[in-house]
């Protein structure tokens, strides 16, 4: 295991720690995702099977202020992810959601959000979602920013919609990004929570799966955020120190997903092996990839905050390379299974769509191939 | 996965005890033995009498006509056990592809490189501007067109990420690519240094099509102010041709001097009074400290403690071979990938090095007359041939329309040996030779003088194989 350590003490009994960790996952995923699976994927918010995995411990492997040993351990945040996602990356996103929005906190400089909330949010008590999307890419210079704000003396009114923002439901916390106008212009960031004056949450139109992640637009009518709920005042540079973490706990949703299609085409293999082997991408070959890929992403986890420009590149590659890879794999598992892959609750079909969503969710494969391009020109 | 498994011989459905078969009223662990005999498969409907153990099913398959390696491939297939791959699609990366295919109409040739491919001359970028070409009139070729014309795979825009060369495979972000050999055309990278001040992240490095693209849409908005750090051969060369474009250059320098340890400072001297008529601030011992926006430019704050306005901040402080991958892979480097002249291997048996990023003998090569023949060298090895690379003096024409000028600097093992001698000088010309034991080792020329470079670096050629 890896990690980034205020203290570097991987002793062995962090190792049991941690294998202690997985197995009870697993028991959640075995016991209470499993039978829930579909219904997660056909629009049933599974706030139960988070609570779970928050009060295992699921949900703060990541937070050194909460995890009990003082290290960003973002790849025990990976693994459990990793675990989830296998069996359901509906949920999986939403342990990435949730991650996030600890992690917003982490990394800021506010107290009072570290002692009040942000132990909720590591132990699953509160939820919320990390509402990032149209923020990273008005960074990327692919949308303006959706939200505005008049400053206060003690406070910003906001005002305006974003659309797709997962797992959210009443009382649900997010970050938010807004445009302050004003004799101080600038960007500033805050956590505000879903059931405050003036939000309200807007169902949209239905997707083709992954329905149970709490998908809404989010309004803002003259919503009132308080200065101590503010994250990031200059903007900028908390959103530099956060970024990789933010891209790198994504890379779990995918890995989860490579694995479970390479057991599904590993699974039909003594049937089918004699004419699968005519197909391209076979689960040996993804295996090893899948490997590669989470060794790479291992070695990223050690640095988070690591400013330097080829690191930043690389973190955006690996979870490009997550998109990409995931794609495959699932289009993999869907060939190597057949017509049984694609009956209507089987495993392959629905991972399809999964993969599909890796590629797509924010930052998607054509906004990463896009900030890497800019790198390369500077 | 150890618990007992039955297939169904008919669609393939796996009854898994752990799991049983719920919709039919199995509970999970119910033995297979203890399943009625009139349960059927929940999928094609066969009976009990039609499973077998997955053990027994693998057996009978692998008994069965399957085959037991994989098909081959289509032609045109990204890398592969027998194929060539290179990585970069600069001089040195295409120039391996087309040496490897003049040697071998058949060999399976792969190219990788981060950006889409194209063919452009990299030495145009310091004389683009003054000979009124776009960065689109510098592309010779589309990497497509080059890659079709070589019979190359082209993997364009993808970075590699890693390299394993004990299993002989890259990883990148597209997913993992095999290879029989690897050729690293990585090339090399402006030196980063950080500057402080809210704008440092605008400071521009300019060493390939799509940075000078983008220095090209900085100055599009008409005549503005430039400031270079650094006055080696890229900052001279950039001071000028912005100049030639309209715009003003301040040209900043640690050192005392134009060109650095490439010139003497007499002819050093006569390159800045060169420069100096055309407006080209040159500022000895300076570099910039920080660069903060003001207005709609900036304020670039110096190490002196001055302040200049400007619009365009381009850092030229000399090249670092990008080593970071073989580094990473395990393979010998020092400032570059460490290569044998011999052939231009890496320290590992199936890896290359070639160009800007290779080191051979502790020397770096970033000109292009040397870097073809270590294409050649590379080419060579890798059909079974030898032609190794061999190290000369290295001449360089600098790209000054103000003033020619011939450079061929001492090679690094007669520096401390000899010293700059001045045979001839008028107010037009000046001719410098390094002598070495009495020997020619070097020379700088400038004016009319640089007409005779060619015939001087024969000499200096032989003189360095006598030594």
């Amino acid at each position: 295991m890896t990690a980034v350590t205020q203290t570097m003490n991987t002793t062995p009994s962090a190792v049991l720690e941690g294998e202690l960790l997985f197995n009870s996952i697993r028991d959640i995923v075995r016991d209470k995702l499993a039978p829930l699976t579909v219904k997660i994927d056909q629009g049933y918010y599974p706030t139960d099977v988070l609570r779970a995995l928050g009060e295992a411990g699921a949900l703060r492997q990541h937070l050194a202020s909460q995890n009990g040993r003082g290290e960003y351990d973002l790849q025990a945040a990976l693994k459990a992810m990793d675990i989830v996602s296998q069996q359901c990356m509906s949920t999986g996103f939403m342990m990435w959601a949730q991650d996030v929005v600890g992690w917003y906190v982490e990394m800021s400089d506010n107290e009072y959000l570290k002692q009040t909330i942000l132990p909720k949010l590591a132990s699953g008590e509160a939820l919320g979602g990390t509402a990032l999307s149209n923020p990273m890419k008005y960074l990327a210079g692919i949308e303006p920013l959706l939200v505005s704000a008049t400053e206060t003396e003690d406070g910003f009114i906001l005002n305006g919609t974003l659309p797709w923002v997962s797992n959210l439901g009443p009382d649900h916390w997010f970050g938010s990004i807004f445009k302050v106008g004003g004799d101080n212009p600038r960007d500033v960031m805050a956590l505000v929570n879903t059931s405050w004056d003036g939000m309200a949450l807007k169902q949209l139109a239905k997707f083709c799966g992954m329905e149970g992640t709490g998908t809404y637009a989010l309004v803002f009518k003259d919503v009132f955020v308080p200065k101590i709920h503010v994250l990031g005042d200059p903007l900028i540079p908390y959103l530099k120190k956060m970024k990789a973490g933010f891209i790198l706990l994504q890379t779990g949703m995918a890995t989860g997903v490579i694995e479970s299609c390479i057991q599904l085409c590993e699974e039909v293999e003594p049937k089918l092996g004699h004419v699968n082997a005519y197909l391209d991408d076979r689960p040996d070959e993804l295996r090893e990839e899948l490997e590669d890929a989470r060794e790479a992403i291992a070695g990223l986890c050690e640095t988070p905050f690591n400013l330097d420009p080829d690191y930043q590149r690389t973190v955006l590659e690996a979870r490009l390379l997550g998109g990409e890879l995931v794609l495959k794999a699932a289009n993999s598992a869907m060939l190597h299974t057949g017509a049984n892959g694609y009956l209507h609750d089987a495993p392959a079909q629905r991972k399809l769509r999964e993969a599909y969503f890796v590629a797509i969710v924010t930052p998607a494969t054509k906004h990463l191939r896009k900030e890497i391009d800019a790198m390369a020109a500077a | 996965m150890s618990t007992p498994r039955w297939i169904c011989k008919t669609c393939g459905w796996i009854y898994d005890e752990s799991k049983g078969d719920p919709d039919s009223g199995l509970a999970p662990g119910t033995r297979f033995e203890d399943i009625p005999e009139d349960w059927s498969c929940p999928l094609c409907g066969v009976t009990k009498a039609d499973f077998i153990t997955l053990e027994e099913y693998a057996a009978q398959r692998g008994a069965s006509s399957g085959p037991k390696n994989r098909p081959p491939r289509a032609k045109g297939q990204v890398g592969g056990e027998d194929a060539v791959v290179i990585v970069g699609s600069g001089i040195a990366g295409w120039t391996v592809a087309e040496r490897l295919r003049a040697r071998d109409p058949e060999r399976a040739i792969t190219l990788i490189c981060a950006d889409d491919g194209c063919v452009y001359p990299k030495p145009a970028l310091s004389m683009a501007i003054g000979q009124g070409r776009s960065a689109d009139d510098l592309v010779e070729k589309s990497g497509t067109d080059k890659a079709a014309e070589l019979g190359v795979t082209l993997q364009a825009n993808t970075r590699v990420m890693g390299i394993k060369p004990a299993d002989k495979r890259l990883m990148t972000a597209k997913g993992n690519v095999k290879y029989g050999q690897l050729v690293l055309a990585l090339g090399a990278s402006q030196r980063r240094r950080v500057f402080a001040g809210e704008a440092a992240d605008d400071i521009l490095r300019v060493n390939d099509l799509a940075s000078y693209r983008k220095m090209r849409e900085r100055l599009e908005s008409g005549a503005q102010h430039v400031t270079l750090i650094g006055a080696g051969l890229i900052g001279v060369e950039f001071a000028e041709d912005l100049h030639a474009g309209g715009h003003r250059v301040t040209l900043l320098d640690l050192g005392e001097q134009l060109l650095g340890r490439l010139a003497p400072p007499p002819v050093a001297t006569r390159l800045l009074d060169a420069l100096k008529p055309q407006g080209i601030d040159f500022r000895p011992g300076v570099s910039l400290a920080a660069l903060d926006r003001e207005g709609g430019a900036y304020r670039a704050t110096l190490t002196d403690g001055a302040t200049l306005a400007t619009n365009l901040v381009i850092s030229a402080m000399g090249l670092v071979p990008n080593i970071e991958l073989a580094k990473k892979a395990g393979l010998m480097v020092n400032r570059g990938i460490h290569a044998d002249p011999a052939d231009m291997r890496s320290s590992d048996p199936h890896i290359f090095a070639v160009g800007d990023c290779a080191e051979v003998d502790g020397r770096s090569y970033f000109y292009i007359e040397p870097i073809k023949r270590q294409a050649e060298a590379v080419a060579a090895a890798i059909c079974g041939e030898c032609a190794p690379f061999e190290r000369k003096p290295t001449s360089i024409r600098v790209k000054t329309p103000s003033l020619a000028l011939n450079l061929c600097p001492p090679d690094l093992s007669v520096a401390d040996m000899g010293h700059w001698v001045l045979e001839r000088e008028n107010a037009a010309a000046c001719r410098m030779a390094f002598m070495v034991h009495g020997r020619s080792s070097g020379f700088a020329l400038s004016g009319t003088e640089a007409a005779s470079a060619a015939e001087l670096y024969d000499t200096v050629c032989r003189n360095a194989m006598a030594v």
